[in-house]
């Protein structure tokens, strides 16, 4: 079975399951290209330039209100517009973050663990809308990737923490009904609890509905998230230092008094959070929601009830440290011989690695606005149509796993444009013959490739056979 | 602030798709055939903001922040939002109706489940795999093609369905026939890739009986949904979904974020009766959603999930006007928060089937909800 | 069943009616009906069509009508200023409003013709300037794209040029993000078709050269992006003002068209091709009663060879259905045809010179062979050539053409060529056929038709020549059985002639044509090097009929 994005065809077929573990303990290096036109595109590390600290991203979230509305009263039309451009160029980030998502999945060297980091990125979803785009790559980068080396529960408090989830999940208007704040503004506004991050806090990234918690618990659970970032982003004067603050918490907004969570009482502040975060990260339930969650979508969309039990097993025991877990649903993949149908993006990620195509910008081609007619293409658009964005809007369920929801005629249909596109614009370094010779798939797909002579046709159906897509 | 407007907001925000299904050649009641198109509103309706119950003293006490000032009254004890300007005038002329305080029989309050529920019309969550109207559809022998990029659940469960939903990758290129046959080939008969192979063969006819051009934004979609079923061999059902009626936050009353999104759903409405032209005289829109809002406004100017809320009808199937509800006391609200359901929306929903499908009740209870004491209200909101 | 329900204000429809009890979800009790009022100023149908949009404080020019203007609608790209047309058509205008008549949107995708007529809302003020919504679609849909729905941009009364009071100009919005839009309204006339306005003032002013020149503003406006040049590539098309080297005819700008060996084409194999020419097409081919004029001024300069055995055309005038362009009459430079008198030899010494340059002291000026030539269609196969200017008068000189015309697919259409104030051709009779739409190609395209054809064959090295014979021997033998006289008279032919004369062969059949194109043999073909042409082209007038 193949795993991590598939490997370059230059490279070992079958990395060493030694080599793939390792990858699983440390943080990786950032990793990108210059650009993708360039004849042969060195993987170097990615500019310290286009890496932007979390106070300089909700800096720039301000700034760029503060900017925009300058030029808004700029009399000539056409250079509001073209200042207005700039703007977007200075100070939106996400796009050089989506290259370099990208850029280190194709070009990195440890894609295995590039997708236990897109699993992550997935469970802790931070879907978004335009405002809070800068940050996710300041979740991916200084969250769920280091945190991958620890533990579940430290991910799962910094996750919740984080000013990105916070924010998508409107924490920011949470605020203690007994507050300091509210007491003293209840006068100009209504304020009070918002209980949508303490919903899926338990439905969605631990517990889940399968236990049995009552709307009294997911009030307490607002109750102590009240006062995690009360900011609103777009207001200048309280961000400008935010960024600095390691633990976003404020007692001005925050529910005095201690909450009772699923019978366990917590006492108030900022350590109360922590507390409950440990708690539901110890749960069994989470343990076992989790197992299952991670073998449906490495393993089989109906994993054995053997190979989630071995997952959790080997949680419990080791208290759920991360590297550990993902090595054990390592070892299954290796063990396995069901097939496990590859998302789309999986897939397109697949397909630049094993045929050593270069589609995707490099840092530079996005600086200079380089399009599909030079034969460069934006990831973002390319998540967008795959129906796989992890910048874009989203439920906070995140992206299914299962075969049904990926299979569909015009999913099939993105498959073979974006094939094609990779074949013509990609400047492939393999030759079809060459994948075959390395993948060394069934006699079945062989004499498919070979029923044509047309290159193109069969590199379309090379990326649409049965060992590539996972069926 | 950019100066967003509502249109723009839709276009970069609200995602949508249709289900248009064709009906089968020689279909007996091809002539008598109605249509069908359900309007999904992802997040929860708020539907004491869409439709206040102004004669209701308790709404005040409840939320008086939420509401809007500039309500459509529509009688003495209902009001419209101010967004659905072009659905009351639907309703005077006697092809819309309402029918409040109602909902799925779900109350766990998850999005997810929620929308599963609704979808699949199974009273348990993850369940089923099918959705009721594929059944319906499969149960009337109609075939099909949902113009989505995934397949929507609610249509799911008829084999003859396939999507449409045009990619926008510029430079790429038209999947050629010999790719798409060889494939097909390749795939085989194995139950294993059914699917895949169902898809493959999809995507070979995908330009045919579709729109050549085609936009997402809802209310676009709705246009262009209704022309395609007012052809001869149209479509007979639509499914168009509008997302984001989630407003934890700044839900806001005459204007803001939940009005934008009523203004999509009357929108829709509007434009699918100017698509369907004469079609429209034979045709029942319904919406679906999860479930409502919690009565009171929560701490950061919004409401939280909920359980009773309204459903919009219209279309010239439904031969009259009505406003139909069991009103609840207001006073006692259910866990104390929500809005009491005493309509269970499956009744509404195999009501319009019933009629549009022109099938049974019993079978749509058994066959389709799989609940036999389905009551039947299709004489209360048909003529 | 009657469903009209006739609204009586403030009246009551429906009365509440309850219904027998009903159960559902967790509650019993009964499904009521409740009473149905609507204030007639919610459910009455909207007298004002098009979107709102507050008038009230300006001042409306509620006396202004007029029976038909020109329109295009153009989209502009911030901060590059390029604009490219997005609709056009006609409109009227009446006590101040807007109201659109037949139009076209090239964008494709969702557009449709209801549109401008059904969603917009746009009056003028008592300056001219124009105010309100209008519904837009910005986007041209090409292969693998998605379409979108129309913007709603709003007009605030901005406009070029600014002290024009009449409603003419260029009103200008923000479409959206980094486009800005406008809509140019011009020609208008009155219900006599006499113009309202004298816009001569304002298109030929002193302070605004370039404004003269109508296809020239769009030119130097980036029109490529609209497809009005083609065939564009290095600088085949340049806007130049006088120099030693360049000649304009009228203002400050003109253009020059030039194609050369590197720049000509060679899209299969053995027929070259070059082309830089202007596409006027859609909104500058809008008829006045009925009634076409084109005019543009030609300057061919003595460098300018005639290649003999080529096709060069300065203007095309092309019928264009669907896929299928139908060259309806072209002027042509030379006619290679007039050759024909002069037996094959010669042609053949003419294709060598074309391979290797031409003698421009002889062939340009031989009367019969370098003027100024139309070529108008005899039948499917064939075309009549009519002499229209002769050689010693074409070269140095500005030939002021006036092309007035009658497009239709009814017997009173009719062309007629003026060039220098002489009549010097004309046609009566149909001009196009019911579904084309006609498309005017000014500058420079040419091409080397059949006689050309295998024109390497002229440089082809004795084993190319070889590969050739022996090749062609093969498909006479493969065809004896099936067509033995074909098969006969190749073998016969190549007896007689050889192959080099193959343009003779090709005349034979068209299985030998496809059987030499596909010929492996072409690979080591060598390209015949083609030397430079070159014309300029000024005051195009769109539409100028006094």
């Amino acid at each position: 079975m193949l795993f991590g994005f598939g490997v370059d065809a230059n490279n070992s077929h079958d990395p060493a399951f030694e080599t793939l573990r390792d990858s699983l303990l440390r943080p990786t290096e950032r990793i990108g290209i210059e650009s993708a036109l360039d004849e042969n595109p060195l993987p170097q590390p990615w500019p310290a330039t286009l890496q932007y600290n979390l106070r300089a991203r909700i800096a720039r979230i301000a700034d760029y209100e503060a900017a925009f509305n300058e030029t808004q009263k700029i009399q000539n039309i056409s250079t509001r517009k073209s200042r207005s451009r700039e703007l977007k160029k200075q100070y939106w980030v996400y796009k050089a973050d989506q290259i370099q998502f990208f850029n280190q999945a194709i070009y990195g060297n440890t894609p295995t663990r590039e997708r236990f980091l897109h699993f992550w990125l997935n469970h802790f979803t931070v879907g978004t809308d335009t405002k809070s785009r800068n940050l996710i790559g300041d979740y991916i980068q200084n969250i769920i990737d280091p945190e991958m080396s620890g533990s579940f529960s430290d991910m799962l408090y910094s996750a919740t923490t984080h000013v990105a989830m916070l924010h998508y999940l409107d924490n920011f208007v949470n605020i203690g009904e007994n507050s300091k704040y509210a007491k003293k503004h209840s006068r100009e506004f209504q304020l009070g609890l918002n209980d949508n991050l303490a919903r899926e806090l338990l439905e969605l990234h631990t517990v889940s509905a399968a236990k049995d918690y009552t709307e009294d618990d997911i009030r307490a659970l607002a109750k102590v998230l009240a006062g995690w970032f009360p900011y609103n982003l777009d207001s200048p004067n309280a961000l400008k230092d935010i960024g600095n603050i390691r633990v976003p918490f404020s007692e001005y907004h925050a529910e005095p008094g201690s909450k009772i969570v699923l019978g366990k009482k917590y006492g108030p502040g900022v350590s109360a959070l922590r507390a409950v975060t440990d708690d539901l990260a110890n749960d069994d339930l989470t343990i076992q929601h989790l197992s299952s969650k991670l073998c449906k979508h490495f393993l089989s969309d109906e994993p054995s009830v053997k190979q989630t039990r071995y997952v959790a097993d080997v949680w419990r025991k080791t208290d759920g440290n991360l590297p550990d877990v993902h090595t054990a649903v390592l070892e299954l993949a290796y063990d396995t011989e069901t097939k496990k149908f590859q998302s789309p993006l999986v897939w397109f990620l697949s397909m630049q690695k094993l045929s050593g195509a270069t589609l995707i910008h490099g840092w530079r081609d996005s600086i200079e606005e380089r399009r599909i007619h030079s034969g460069v293409y934006e990831p973002g658009k390319i998540m967008t149509e795959m129906g796989y964005d992890f910048w874009e809007k989203r439920q906070p369920n995140g992206f299914s796993s299962l075969i049904q929801d990926w299979v569909s005629s015009e999913h099939m249909e993105r498959r073979i444009r974006l094939a094609s596109m990779t074949y013509q614009f990609g400047r492939a370094k393999n030759s079809v013959d060459e994948m075959l010779e390395f993948l060394q798939p069934s006699q079945e797909t062989i004499n498919l490739i070979n029923s044509t002579k047309d290159e193109r046709a069969r590199f379309v159906m090379f990326f649409c056979s049965k060992e590539i897509m996972g069926v | 602030m950019f100066s967003l407007s509502r249109r723009t907001f839709t276009l970069s925000f609200a995602s949508s798709l249709a289900y248009v299904g064709f009906p089968k050649f020689g279909f007996a009641n091809a002539t008598n055939q109605g249509k069908l198109v359900v309007i999904i509103l992802e997040g929860g309706l708020d539907g004491l903001a869409a439709v206040p119950p102004i004669g209701d003293p308790q709404l005040l006490e409840y939320r008086r922040l939420l509401l809007p000032e500039n309500n459509i009254k529509i009688g003495s004890f209902f009001a419209l939002h101010p967004s659905f300007s072009g659905f009351v005038k639907m309703l005077a002329k006697g092809e819309a109706s309402i029918i409040h305080a109602t909902s799925f029989p779900y109350t766990r309050r998850s999005h997810f489940e929620g929308q599963n529920v609704v979808e699949s019309g199974s009273i348990n969550p993850f369940v089923e795999k099918t959705g009721w109207l594929g059944r319906a559809m499969d149960m009337a022998g109609l075939s099909g093609r949902a113009m989505a990029l995934g397949m929507p659940l609610l249509a799911r469960g008829n084999v003859k369905v396939d999507n449409f939903f045009p990619a926008n990758l510029k430079g790429s290129f038209d999947p050629t026939i010999d790719i798409t046959r060889s494939l097909s080939s390749y795939f085989g008969n194995a139950e294993a890739h059914k699917t895949i192979k169902r898809s493959i063969d999809g995507v070979e006819r995908k330009y045919q009986n579709a729109p050549k051009f085609f936009s997402r934004d809802p209310a676009q979609l709705a246009l262009q949904a209704g022309k395609q079923m007012n052809k001869d061999d149209g479509p007979v059902a639509a499914i168009i979904r509008v997302h984001d009626f989630d407003t934890h936050s700044n839900q806001g009353a005459d204007s803001g974020q939940h009005a934008d999104q009523m203004r999509v759903v009357n929108d829709i409405f509007v434009n699918l009766k100017k698509g369907l032209g004469p079609s429209w005289e034979n045709t029942v829109a319904l919406t679906l959603t999860e479930f409502g809002r919690t009565v009171r406004m929560n701490g950061s100017s919004g409401t939280d999930h909920g359980y009773g809320t309204v459903g919009l009808l219209a279309g010239g199937l439904l031969g009259k006007s009505s406003v139909l509800a069991d009103w609840p006391d207001m006073k006692k609200l259910f866990e104390g928060r929500d809005l009491r359901s005493t309509i269970d929306y499956r009744a509404v929903c195999a009501a319009c089937i019933e009629r549009a499908f022109l099938l049974d009740h019993k079978a749509i209870a058994s066959k389709v909800f799989f609940d036999p004491n389905l009551k039947k209200i299709s004489d209360q909101i048909f003529v | 069943m009657s469903r009209k329900l006739h609204l009586i204000k403030h009246a009551i429809f429906a009365i509440a009616v309850l219904v027998s009890s009903q159960s559902f979800a967790q509650e019993t009790g009964s499904l009521g009906n409740f009473e149905i009022t609507i204030d007639e100023d919610f459910a009455a149908e909207d007298t004002n069509i098009g979107p709102a949009f507050d008038f009230s404080k300006l001042s409306i020019d509620t006396g202004l009508s007029l029976y038909r203007c020109n329109f295009i609608i153009r989209r502009i790209k911030i901060p590059e200023e390029k604009p490219e047309p997005l609709a056009s058509g006609n409109l009227a205008i009446e006590n101040g409003n807007i109201r659109f008549l037949e139009h076209k949107w090239v964008t494709g995708g969702l557009a449709d013709e209801s549109i401008l007529a059904t969603s917009s809302n746009l009056k003028f003020d008592k300056n001219g300037k124009l105010f309100g919504l209008i519904p837009v679609f910005p986007f041209v849909v090409s292969v693998g794209e998605l379409a979108d729905g129309a913007r709603y941009p709003e007009l605030q009364g901005k406009k070029t040029p600014e002290k024009l009071r009449t409603p003419e100009g260029a009103h200008r919005f923000n479409l959206q993000g980094d486009w800005d839009g406008e809509i140019e309204i011009s020609m208008c006339k009155n219900e006599a078709g006499v113009r309202a306005f004298d816009d001569s003032k304002v298109r030929y002013s002193a302070e605004s050269p370039i404004a003269d020149i109508h296809v020239l503003t769009d030119v130097m406006a980036g029109a490529q992006q609209d497809r009005s040049i083609v065939h564009v590539q290095d600088n085949m098309i340049q806007i130049i003002s006088a120099n030693d080297e360049d000649v304009i005819r009228h203002g400050s700008y003109g253009l020059k068209f030039s194609v050369d060996d590197a720049q000509s084409q060679y899209p299969n194999r053995g027929k070259p091709r070059g082309g830089a020419y202007l596409k006027l097409r859609g909104p500058y081919m809008q008829p006045i009663d009925g009634k076409w004029r084109h005019k543009f001024s030609i300057f061919v300069p003595e460098t300018t060879p005639y290649i003999a055995p080529a096709d060069v055309y300065l203007v095309k005038m092309v019928g264009i259905s669907g896929s299928k362009h139908d060259d309806i009459l072209n002027i042509k430079l030379g006619h290679r045809d007039a050759l024909v008198g002069k037996g094959w030899k010669n042609r053949l010494d003419n294709y060598l010179s074309a391979a290797s340059g031409v003698d421009k002291n002889q062939t340009p000026y031989d009367i019969n062979i370098g003027g100024i030539f139309v070529q108008t269609k005899k039948n499917e196969r064939r075309y009549n050539f009519d002499l229209i200017w002769p050689a010693n008068k074409t070269r140095e000189n500005w030939l002021d053409f006036d092309v007035e015309a009658n497009w239709t697919d009814t017997p009173d259409g009719y062309i007629i060529i003026n060039i220098n104030g002489q009549p010097v051709f004309k046609f009566n009779g149909v001009t196009k056929t019911r579904t084309q739409t006609i498309e005017i190609k000014p500058g420079l395209s040419r091409s080397f038709g059949n006689y050309l054809h295998f024109h390497t064959f002229i440089g082809a090295s004795p084993d190319q020549l070889n590969c050739f014979t022996s090749e062609l021997e093969g498909f006479a033998s493969e065809l004896k059985n099936r067509n033995p006289s074909l098969s006969m008279r190749i073998i016969n032919f190549l007896k007689l002639n050889g192959v080099a004369d193959l343009a003779k062969v090709k005349a034979y059949n068209p299985l030998v044509i496809r059987q030499m194109k596909n010929s492996s043999c072409f690979e080591s073909e060598q390209k015949a090097n083609l030397p430079k042409q070159v014309v300029y082209i000024d005051e195009i007038e769109f539409q100028k009929t006094d």
